[in-house]
């Protein structure tokens, strides 16, 4: 009996050394895309999103199309135009091919919709079936370009864990779901995972890299990352990382927001922040980038970007050639007066070779400064970078960047008056 | 403050210009009429209203000893006497030297409705003072009411939204400022010192006499720290003994009883028992819910009916005292208990299924009221009031479920209302309340009021079970002053009133736990602030037929506890809040006019301006369920409203209302500093255009002597409205809450000179969807049958 209880030991010991250690595997798969584009048959129409609040208490959101942002000359309106979405659902919404995937403001079930032409459809709903969420707090991955998952923490502090779902887009049925296993929490003293956390889906091994913080009730000046085989939803293992404090998302995931990605060698990044060392509140933070190289199963620790005093990460998307683009809210550097609603946002872009930081200028100024750290102000597409703000002096717009020739053009306004909230690239086939 | 100082220049400019003019009109040929109004057995009657019927703005209250006194000029004059409980008197008097009446008035089993009465209710006067205000008399319809919610609902200018049936939460709004806007009182006391639990859908109809209903402008003597207006529930003061027993049952398992009485022992002590209950299990229907349909794989509309929506409320109260002693005209010391438990079955819309989610409140109340006529000296009327309540309410959220129509769950690892671990959430809020207030009359013609009222609220929070969650201990309290001088002029045509209000706000923070949410980083533990009101209001008749009248005050409103501190599970906290002010304006003409003896036609048209800043609103959150009190800096309603009443001998009497608000967000800027395009827009999610028509008809000696039936229809209208902003977005796909029409009808039968009264109501007789809310259905076509005793 002791030696069966010495082998199963041994073999327990086996299967804990290869599930947790977090070395290099092996795998031959080279696409680093997580979210490949489709490849339609049928025309497709390319359009932007533009989402605005209108109001300061009572705040209707609002969504217009608009095929092309780059006319100065254009101001939008929704005056009795556009969709008025507030009703059933919330701006932090997953976006993909022309189509919005939400749990709707109703929290009971998996939406997918259309907004077009001023009107919301619901194109497919499923009702929760196991695992329950809580409206616009969890997070998300594809796992390819009709599986979408998505991860939350649980809720229960008495029992906290992390739970699942793995959904068809088409028709939003649940595939599988469940919680994860062998994720190890203090919950005896209080401890409980980030509200959503943040989740990648890494094609090239099939893992989802996820992050949370595991924290009590006050902030934790560290964060984990998970590797999660996506096939089976196994833990592989689970790394604490502790050079700075927090990813710079931990309760609605990349739902308004793009915090990580990856670039073109499959690498990922992921923006994090760490309380100033003279910040009156936590939300006073300085920003860095944190790498997990292509196949590694965990931070490069010879990496860290955004190597600056100051500068709080807000959204970083990457934009080709080894560069990112950073919104950044450094209210020292805008000379707002401090970091609440203020002006204190700008856009620089970050060579990720060099860490080289370099402020987006136009006509030999730099972008007006914007207002909104909860917001998503810079889109990549063909070639160019979208960026949308918010400023002080002047309606709010587009500015577009050429990235071959880095020149700066004035694209559309919004009619003053109005909040924005998001700029979201839509690719719609025409049916 | 130099408006402060100001208005005290015009109070006493105002004073002595009027006693000259008094003196004056005093110095012309004035003869005294002194009298006594007293009961056949020759007992004095208080507070009985003598009214000059040729001049109907000049009225007197009897004091203690029935007393009361007029100047008149020589001439042929018609008393008007009248008192609840008395047959109503008429009588001509010719004055032409100093004289003395003697008044006897008979007692009346019940008082009958107000078209029998040809002499003024309390009610009526009030409506024709110098302030803008709705008084209803309770009395004739408390055979058929079960809820005082519908009663108020049906006056001009006020709106009522219900989430549901029996019990459930409800908002109600005078002039468009609507929720904690408004303040509640029971005979001048906060009505929550009762606890918090009990409100206007459960307090007991059989105590109620009248209820006064102020408009933007608030007398001082309620002590009220209100921004859009104020409620007082007058409790009956019957003088004989009696006791009022009545039983309701009506759909969805709805139960009503009622028991109230007094009792007078040999000895002077007064017994005043009082029990209410109320239950419903409330499983209406609910008209068009969504439902998963697996065949269909996709959610379908189709009616189910509630299934966790019970409500209990109990309510017992004993007051004990005495009257007409030589140390004090009142005194009396109650104690009282109430009990609410409540189901809850949906979040803020109705797809938000709930199906074990509770909530749980207890309350204790002790009390002592003392009233006192020349007291310390001559003419100088005390009355105080001393409260002392227990409040301790429950959220219970323990059920890891997640609930849908069919009344199916799943199993989850989330609480039903927050999505979070299991709670418990306790709230413990002892209420302190001293009231007093001393009114001293100069003359006949001029009186001054001083009140003061002190409420202090303790707020102890914990969890029973999310031992994550942080206990703490706030306390709120506050002082209010209020001064007020009030004048009748010109032979009572003209009645102007001036005040002055000091609120002073006292608050201790001890959570500093989610500071990003409820902002405790940023106000201090312990803060005392000073903020002043004062107003005026003005009232002059041209004749009975045409009357004018306006009112101005500048209001402020101190933030509530609930608003304040939040309510731990439905209600975020924000400790920020600042107090409420507007700048509140009624101007109206009002009048009636007497066809013969058959035909009396009343009137009255009012419009209103609200401008108000750090206006505090609750903000629903869509997202989860959530709300969170926030200063929206400014909104200014603009209304007119307008009733017309008729009254055909004591047979038939219609009434029509009409309400109109314009609410306009003037939040000329958004936070960041630059101009919201929603500056000046009609505010979302309010209704605006309502009314009311109805029309009953008495039947007496129907089937015996002394009968009587009452056959009455009410229509109430509602035009529908946006939930959002209606300027921006497409039209065709916001959402809206659509007209409601409800109709309802009441036959009420009582005989044996009102001991027995039987009554039948039908609400919402063609069973439409009716929702006051968005996407929060309330019931449908629904019976209640109610029986009631009275013996004096």
């Amino acid at each position: 009996m002791k030696k069966f209880k010495f082998l199963l030991f041994a073999v327990m010991a086996m299967l804990t050394l290869v599930f947790s250690s977090c070395g290099k595997e092996d795998n031959p798969s080279l696409s680093p895309d997580p979210e490949p584009n489709p490849e339609p048959e049928n025309p497709v129409e390319k359009y932007f999103d533009l989402w605005v609040a209108a109001g300061t208490d009572e705040v209707s959101y609002l969504v217009k199309n608009v095929p092309d942002v780059s006319d100065p000359g254009l101001v939008i309106d929704y005056k009795n135009t556009g969709a008025d979405i507030t009703a059933k659902l919330d701006e932090e919404i997953i976006f993909k091919d022309g189509y919005y995937y939400e749990i709707p403001i109703s929290g009971d079930r998996f939406g997918k919709y259309r907004i077009y032409d001023g009107k919301l459809t619901t194109i497919a709903e499923r009702p929760f079936q196991n695992n329950t969420y809580k409206t616009y707090r969890y997070t998300h991955c594809w796992l390819d370009k009709n599986t979408l998952c998505i991860m939350a923490y649980n809720g229960n502090s008495q029992a906290p864990g992390i739970i699942w779902t793995k959904l068809n887009a088409t028709d939003m049925t649940i595939i599988a779901e469940g919680q994860l296993e062998g994720v190890e929490i203090d919950a005896e003293n209080g401890f409980y995972f980030s509200t959503s956390g943040i989740a990648k889906y890494r094609e090239s091994d099939g893992y989802i890299i996820y992050m949370t913080q595991k924290k009590s009730k006050f902030w934790s000046n560290d964060f984990n990352v998970i590797f999660i085989k996506a096939s089976d939803m196994s833990v592989k293992c689970d790394i604490k990382e502790t050079r700075v404090h927090t990813m710079a998302g931990t309760a609605y995931g990349e739902l308004l927001q793009d915090k990580t990605f990856w670039d073109d060698k499959g690498n990922l990044y992921v923006a994090c922040n760490t309380e100033r060392t003279d910040a009156s509140s936590y939300t006073e933070q300085v920003g860095n980038l944190l790498r997990i190289n292509k196949g590694e199963f965990e931070f490069d620790k010879n990496y860290m970007g955004h190597n600056y005093p100051a500068g709080k990460l807000v959204t970083s998307t990457y934009m080709g050639n080894n560069k990112a683009i950073l919104y950044i809210q450094d209210p020292v550097h805008t000379g707002a007066s401090g970091w609440g609603n203020n002006y204190n946002c700008y856009f620089a872009i970050l060579d990720l070779t060099t860490d080289q930081r370099t402020e987006i200028m136009y006509n030999g100024k730099p972008l007006p400064y914007s207002q909104g750290t909860f917001a998503q102000f810079a889109v990549v597409r063909d070639g160019k970078l979208y960026l949308a703000t918010n400023p002080e002096k002047e309606a709010p717009g587009i500015y577009i960047y050429d990235i071959a020739s880095g020149n700066v053009a004035k694209g559309l306004s919004i009619q003053e008056g109005y909040a924005f909230r998001r700029l979201v690239p839509m690719e719609r086939v025409v049916e | 403050m130099k408006r402060i100082l100001l208005l005290f220049l015009l109070m006493s400019i105002s004073a002595t210009v009027s006693v000259t003019a008094s003196v004056a009109q005093t110095g012309r040929a004035k003869y005294s009429l002194n009298g006594i109004v007293q009961t056949e057995g020759g007992e004095a009657l208080q507070t009985a209203i003598v009214t000059i019927k040729e001049n109907n703005t000049l009225w007197k209250e009897t004091d203690r000893n029935g007393a009361f006194e007029f100047k008149l000029a020589k001439g042929t004059y018609t008393l008007v006497v009248s008192l609840t409980g008395y047959r109503t008197l008429e009588k001509k008097i010719r004055i032409d030297a100093d004289s003395r009446i003697n008044i006897i008035l008979a007692e009346q089993a019940e008082n009958l409705d107000a078209v029998t009465v040809v002499g003024k209710s309390k009610a009526q006067l009030l409506k024709e003072s110098a302030l803008s205000v709705n008084a209803l008399n309770i009395r004739p319809v408390i055979n058929s009411t079960h809820n005082i919610n519908a009663i108020v609902n049906k006056t001009t200018g006020v709106r009522v939204r219900e989430t549901g049936g029996v019990g459930s939460d409800f908002e109600l709004s005078i002039n468009g400022m609507s929720g904690n806007s408004v303040r509640y009182f029971i005979d001048g006391v906060p009505l929550s010192s009762k606890g918090s639990g009990v409100n206007l859908a459960n307090l007991p109809v059989n105590i109620i006499d009248r209820i006064e209903i102020y408009k933007g402008v608030v007398p001082a003597y309620l002590g009220a720290d209100a921004l859009g207006g104020a409620i007082n529930i007058v409790t009956k003061e019957d003088k004989s003994n009696y006791l009022d027993f009545s039983y309701g049952y009506g759909s969805f398992q709805t139960h009503k009883t009622d028991f109230n009485a007094r009792y007078v022992t040999k000895g002077g002590l007064i017994f005043k028992p009082t029990v209410g209950v109320n239950y419903s299990k409330n499983d209406y229907k609910m008209k068009s819910v969504e439902v998963w349909s697996e065949e269909e794989g996709n959610y379908v509309y189709q009616e189910r009916k509630r299934f966790h929506d019970d409500y209990f409320s109990v309510f017992g109260q004993l007051e004990v005292g005495v009257t007409n002693k030589k140390w004090s005209d009142a005194f009396f010391v109650s104690a009282s208990y109430s009990k609410v438990d409540k189901e809850l079955q949906t979040g803020s819309i109705q797809s938000i299924v709930y199906g074990e989610a509770e909530r749980k409140s207890d309350a204790g109340n002790i009390s002592a009221t003392y009233r006192k006529k020349d007291f310390i000296f001559d003419k100088l009327q005390f009355n105080a009031v001393a409260s002392y309540t227990w409040d301790h309410s429950r959220t219970i959220d323990t059920a890891f479920r997640k609930y849908d129509w069919n009344r199916n769950y799943i199993l989850t690892t989330r609480n039903e209302i927050t999505g979070d671990s299991k709670s418990i959430r306790h709230y413990k809020r002892p209420r302190a309340v001293v009231r007093a207030n001393a009114d001293y009359p100069i003359n006949g013609n001029h009186s001054f009021n001083l009140n003061y009222l002190f409420n202090r609220l303790g707020n102890e929070r914990y969890d029973q079970v999310d031992k994550s969650f942080t206990k703490t201990n706030d306390v709120l309290a506050n002082h209010i002053l209020g001064l007020s001088y009030n004048q009748i002029l010109f032979d009572g045509k003209m009645n102007n009133v001036f005040f002055v209000k000091d609120y002073i706000d006292y608050l201790v923070v001890r959570q500093r736990d989610e500071y990003w949410v409820s902002g405790s980083d940023k106000v201090d533990e312990k803060s005392v602030k000073v903020y002043w009101g004062y107003g005026a209001a003005l009232r002059y008749s041209l004749s009975e037929e045409i009357s004018f009248k306006a009112s101005y005050e500048h209001s402020v409103r101190l933030p509530l506890g609930n608003e304040l501190l939040g309510n731990g599970i439905t209600v975020l906290p924000n400790l920020t809040l600042k107090p409420e002010n507007s700048e509140n304006f009624n101007i109206g003409v009002f009048g009636s006019a007497r066809i013969s003896d058959k035909h009396l036609f009343n009137y009255e048209a009012d419009g209103f301006i609200r401008d108000a800043s750090d206006y505090i609103r609750a903000v629903l959150s869509e997202r989860d369920g959530l709300m969170q009190y926030e200063n929206v800096s400014s909104v200014k309603i603009k209304g007119i409203e307008g009733e017309l009443s008729y009254n055909y001998s004591d047979i038939l009497k219609f009434i029509l209302n009409c309400s109109y608000q314009d609410a306009r967000d003037m939040n000329k800027y958004k936070e960041d500093g630059k101009a919201s395009i929603t500056y000046k827009n009609k505010l979302p999610n309010r209704p605006w255009l309502f009314g009311n028509a109805e029309l009953d008809l008495y039947f007496r000696n129907v089937v015996g002597r002394g009968d009587r039936l009452r056959v009455g229809y009410h229509y109430q209208y509602m035009h529908w409205f946006y939930l959002t902003w209606e300027a921006y977005g497409s039209l065709d796909g916001k959402s809206k809450i659509p007209t409601q029409h409800q109709h309802n009808a009441v036959v009420s039968y009582s005989w044996k000179n009102e001991r027995y009264n039987l009554s039948l109501e039908c609400n919402n007789i063609f069973d439409k969807a009716l929702y006051d809310n968005f996407m929060l259905q309330k019931p449908g076509r629904s019976l209640f049958l109610k029986f009631r005793l009275f013996i004096n």
